[in-house]
């Protein structure tokens, strides 16, 4: 059993890692206060393949897999949430769909300008009434000739309002619910009657933009369904389901930088005549938090690997998601604590990293919704379907 | 006896050794404005030292018709000097004082080669070096001998003077080595040591391949605060702009940049770019002047790695002190102007 | 055009510290990287490369674990990597390296440009460069920042004593780069999956370039390690400004900052 990653992938985690030293770092803290990732950013990043790490090479991407996005997202979530939230939305979901489910045509017209980062993704899902219960959602798409109309909106979307492209849900058939009734679509936002509505003040990751979607009577041509008629649920659970992974990825790194900070702040800080890293209490806290993402670790490249082995793997990305939003939300907070005062002072990154990490135990699926997708997944073994 | 039974009896090679023997220690020396450079007079010394330690003579080698030169190295404890002349050696060029040089290390043999590690020193030592098989030691901060093996012992610097090797080379000659300027002590000067200067030309030197073609005006873009060799730093102790200003000269002055403290930045005196600490920059300077800083953990965070840290404050129990190779009680703002006026004065 | 650039692989200096009491180096992070100036040659023969066309060869005298600095060179653009190592080039000395590497040149086909590292961060080694240009018999410009094509000729601005000058040279020739030249690039993501999965590696022993083991024994030895003292810190002196600053420059003197 080789735990080792193989080369290639070490080399392409030190220059990722180079690169968020040295370009997103150094930006974070501005990229909060503004409220944006520099497009300066995202272009260095699509340059050098970024924006469509796991797509394969054929479509524009880096050909690295799930394995090679997850490393992208480590640390890349180890600098700014913001970006990391960024590029997950655009590649992790947005073009993700395109990829899982897109035809030939729509993977080359589409995911194509995607992976190069000339374009930018977006899922959208979510509406104000349907937020954890997805199938309760009510834009509706009319069938018009060849064509659908669209009306409706969307709300809580990630790069909202910066997308080009975004996948969207909408009720094909309200008689059918979930399982027959709703259909994925390609929606072009430059197309006549889509706009971007209200864009949320938000408590973190204030970097990523969050708005409201608004299709107003958008014509969609039959060739922009993505996946099966009518089988949208399909496709935005297998979308939703390998972003987990990443997710995960991204807490990671999360928790990594506030492990890395709280050991650099636990060597030089003195009090009571020596260095606080010499108290018990603050050594248990660093061997706990070292623990934790360390079985992270374990978890999220593991079902990486299982992503990219074709492998089931939905319970395991579930867990990604659940145990890295918690893992990353209980270090960041240890990190404050052991920064004390200066934690809470806005002149340091670890407020930041406080406010932007609490997000991830409620986007991409609740963790609520993760503990039962992971109980379902277990009892289904059991032969017992759990009920909705 | 008879020269046959006498190589019988000391074997052949031995024999072959002793005519084809190296000996002697030769410096090849550099001049400036005022006669020979400082670092061209510490290498005599040395070398002298160690041909004592040897018993061999010691000679100078110099580019050029420069009879005062010659006679000064004469002073600094050279037996003879030769001024290599002819058709290119002029002024500095790779393949006619590689050449020069070559045919005289040929005739002559000497047992050691001295240059001082400036750019002269580093364009010839190492071609001469592979031409001659031989071994070089470059940017030596100290030499010694074994006089048992009569061979050099090099003192090199290793991770950029973290730790420093001694290099030897047993069999091999000549032996090169490039030394520090600066590092050597100052030698002293004997008038009355007598010695020759000796002209010596060359015909057929190859012509130079590569043309300096000026100084380039706009000079090169500045490291990064994050690379930079040496930063001056700016607190509230230095009081207002003209103390900032003089940081700002100093650091000028001293090839390196101004960047300061969150006080500093509060008060408008640097920009964020310029702020270290855990919440601006983390730099590693071979030097770090921080002027009026107190020294708090979260300016003291971004300069674990500097090298050497000096502290100027007025109060003699600022938290910086501990930490500082050189801690100043004085008024920041006056030792800057002092330090601006030293320098200037070109000491 | 083509250009051979001669890359070494060392140990992060950044990984390494030195407790000078306690007289021993510590390897804390052994990680393997490009010799940084090793790799400002390689980006200033890229750059020649996207400027005018150009073939870039990146060569590698070291263990078999240089592959992967290899690998790193063609991610970033080389189009061809050269490994030399062998078990009997292992513990060779600087002066044969030179030569090795000399060798491993003259077989590729001619190249106008020869770039290498001017220092090597990990010995402070920065013969190489020199040896190498006089045993190929080329022109050399050592210390150079920036390089640019001028009609047939290179014209490069070089550090002469810290200074920088202008000088240009007609190819072929030898062009050491100094650590101060701008960084390399970023390598792009697929290409670096590639190098390790699509391009190859050529790798030379000392028996394909014709050295017997005689030739390659070391003829310098090490008599051992010195350490600097240690660091004294909190000395505090107190005084009128003149004096005070008297002081500070005699400190940068002795330290040799000034």
């Amino acid at each position: 059993m080789d735990f080792t990653l193989p080369k290639e992938y070490e080399l392409l985690r030190r220059m990722i890692r180079d690169f968020a030293r040295q370009e997103v770092a150094p930006l974070a803290k501005r990229i909060d206060i503004e409220e944006e990732v520099p497009r300066e950013i995202i272009r260095k990043a699509a340059e050098l393949g970024m924006m469509g790490v796991p797509f394969p090479q054929e479509y524009g991407g880096m050909g690295a897999g799930e394995l090679g996005y997850c490393i992208l997202m480590e640390e890349i979530g180890r600098v700014c949430t913001s970006t990391a939230t960024v590029i997950g939305a655009h590649t992790g979901i947005g073009a993700m769909a395109i990829y899982l489910d897109g035809t030939p045509e729509q993977k080359k017209k589409y995911l194509t300008p995607l992976a190069r980062g000339e374009k930018i993704a977006a899922f959208a899902l979510t509406e104000a009434n349907a937020g954890s219960d997805a199938a309760a959602i009510r834009t509706r798409a009319v069938r018009d000739g060849d064509d659908f109309i669209l009306t409706g909106s969307k709300m809580f979307i990630t790069n909202g309002p910066i997308a080009d492209i975004v996948s969207v849900m909408a009720v094909t058939d309200p008689s059918l619910g979930p399982r027959g009734g709703i259909t994925a679509f390609i929606v072009e936002m430059d197309w006549k009657g889509c706009s971007v509505g209200k864009v949320e003040d938000k408590m973190g990751i204030r970097g990523s933009g969050t708005s409201e979607l608004v299709f107003d009577e958008v014509r969609v041509p039959k060739e922009n369904i993505l996946g099966q008629f009518g089988a949208g649920f399909v496709t935005f659970m297998k979308t939703l389901d390998v972003g987990r992974v990443s997710l995960g990825a991204a807490c990671l790194g999360g928790a990594q930088a506030a492990l890395e900070r709280s050991i650099q702040w636990a060597k030089a800080r003195s009090q009571f005549g020596k260095a606080i890293v010499h108290n018990q209490s603050i050594q248990w806290m660093i061997a706990n938090m070292a623990t934790e993402i360390e079985a992270l670790r374990s978890l999220v490249y593991r079902t990486a690997w299982m992503v990219d082995t074709g492998q089931p793997f939905t319970r395991y990305a579930a867990m990604c998601k659940l145990y890295g939003s918690e893992v990353a939300s209980r270090c960041i907070s240890q990190a404050v604590q052991i920064y004390g005062a200066l934690g809470y002072s806005r002149d340091l990154e670890i407020e930041r990293m406080f406010r932007d990490a609490r997000i991830a135990e409620i986007f991409e699926g609740t963790n609520e919704i993760q503990r039962i997708v992971i109980a379902s997944d277990i009892m289904r073994q059991e032969g017992v379907r759990i009920s909705p | 006896m008879d020269l046959d039974f006498l190589q019988s009896l000391m074997g052949g090679e031995e024999m072959a050794a002793a005519e084809a023997a190296y000996q002697d220690i030769w410096v090849v020396g550099e001049v400036s404005g005022e006669g020979l450079t400082p670092a061209t007079r510490a290498l005599l010394g040395k070398a002298r030292d160690m041909a004592n330690a040897l018993g061999v003579y010691v000679k100078g080698i110099l580019f050029g018709a420069q009879e005062a030169a010659g006679s000064e190295m004469i002073s600094y404890g050279a037996d003879t000097v030769y001024l290599l002349e002819g058709v290119g050696l002029g002024s500095f060029a790779v393949e006619p004082y590689v050449e020069a040089l070559a045919r005289q290390i040929e005739s002559g043999r000497p047992e050691i080669v001295l240059f001082n590690a400036t750019s002269f020193g580093g364009e010839l030592a190492p071609r001469l070096a592979a031409r001659f098989r031989a071994p070089l030691f470059t940017h030596c901060i100290d030499l010694g001998v074994d006089e048992a093996l009569r061979a050099l012992l090099a003192t090199v610097p290793r991770l950029g003077g973290e730790y420093y090797e001694i290099l030897v080379s047993p069999t091999l000659r000549p032996q090169f080595a490039t030394v520090e300027p600066g590092v050597l002590p100052a030698p002293f000067a004997d008038p009355y040591r007598y010695g020759s200067v000796e002209h010596v030309s060359y015909d057929d030197l190859p012509p130079a391949r590569v043309e300096v073609l000026g100084p380039f005006p706009e000079g090169l873009p500045e490291p990064p605060l994050s690379r930079s060799r040496v930063i001056v730093c700016v607190g509230r102790g230095v009081g207002d702009e003209e103390g900032v200003e003089l940081a700002r000269r100093l650091a000028e002055r001293l090839g390196g940049r101004l960047a300061g403290t969150r006080g500093a930045l509060d008060e408008g005196w640097i920009s964020e770019e310029q702020l270290i600490g855990m919440a601006g920059q983390t730099v590693r300077p071979a030097l770090y002047i921080a002027c009026g800083a107190a020294g708090a953990i979260q300016h003291m965070l971004g300069i674990a790695r500097t090298e050497c840290l000096i502290a100027i404050n007025t109060d003699p129990k600022a938290e910086i002190f501990p930490y500082a190779d050189l801690g100043v009680v004085a008024d920041a703002k006056a030792v800057l102007e002092a330090l601006n006026a030293a320098l200037a004065g070109g000491s | 055009m083509r250009i051979a650039v001669a890359v070494k692989q060392i140990l992060d200096p950044e990984g390494i510290t030195v407790n000078r009491r306690r007289e021993r180096i510590f390897i804390n992070r052994e990680e393997r990287i490009i010799n940084p100036a090793d790799k400002c040659a390689l980006e200033a023969a890229l750059r020649l490369k996207d400027a005018h066309g150009a073939e870039v060869i990146a060569l590698s005298l070291g263990r078999p674990s240089a592959d992967d600095a290899l690998r790193e060179a063609l991610a970033l653009g080389a189009d061809q990597a050269v490994l030399i190592s062998d078990k009997a080039l292992a513990g060779i000395d600087a002066p044969t390296a030179a030569v090795v590497l000399a060798r491993a040149i003259e077989r590729l086909a001619p190249c106008d440009l020869v770039l290498v590292g001017q220092t090597a961060a990990d010995t402070g080694g920065d013969q190489t460069a020199g040896r190498l240009a006089e045993l190929l018999g080329l022109p050399q410009v050592l210390h150079a920042v920036t390089l640019s094509l001028d009609g047939e000729r290179l014209k490069v601005v070089r550090l002469w004593d810290g200074r920088p000058i202008m000088v240009a040279v007609a190819p072929p020739a030898l062009i050491a780069v100094s650590p101060l030249a701008p960084p390399a690039r970023y390598p792009h993501g697929a290409r670096i999956l590639n190098a390790y999965r699509q391009m190859g590696v050529s790798v030379w022993t000392a028996g394909d370039l014709g050295f017997t083991a005689e030739e390659l024994r070391p003829n310098i030895e090490s008599r051992g390690q010195v350490f600097p003292p240690e660091r004294e810190l909190g000395n505090v002196i107190e005084g009128a400004p003149e004096q005070m600053a008297g002081e500070i420059l005699a400190l940068l003197r002795q330290r040799r900052l000034i």
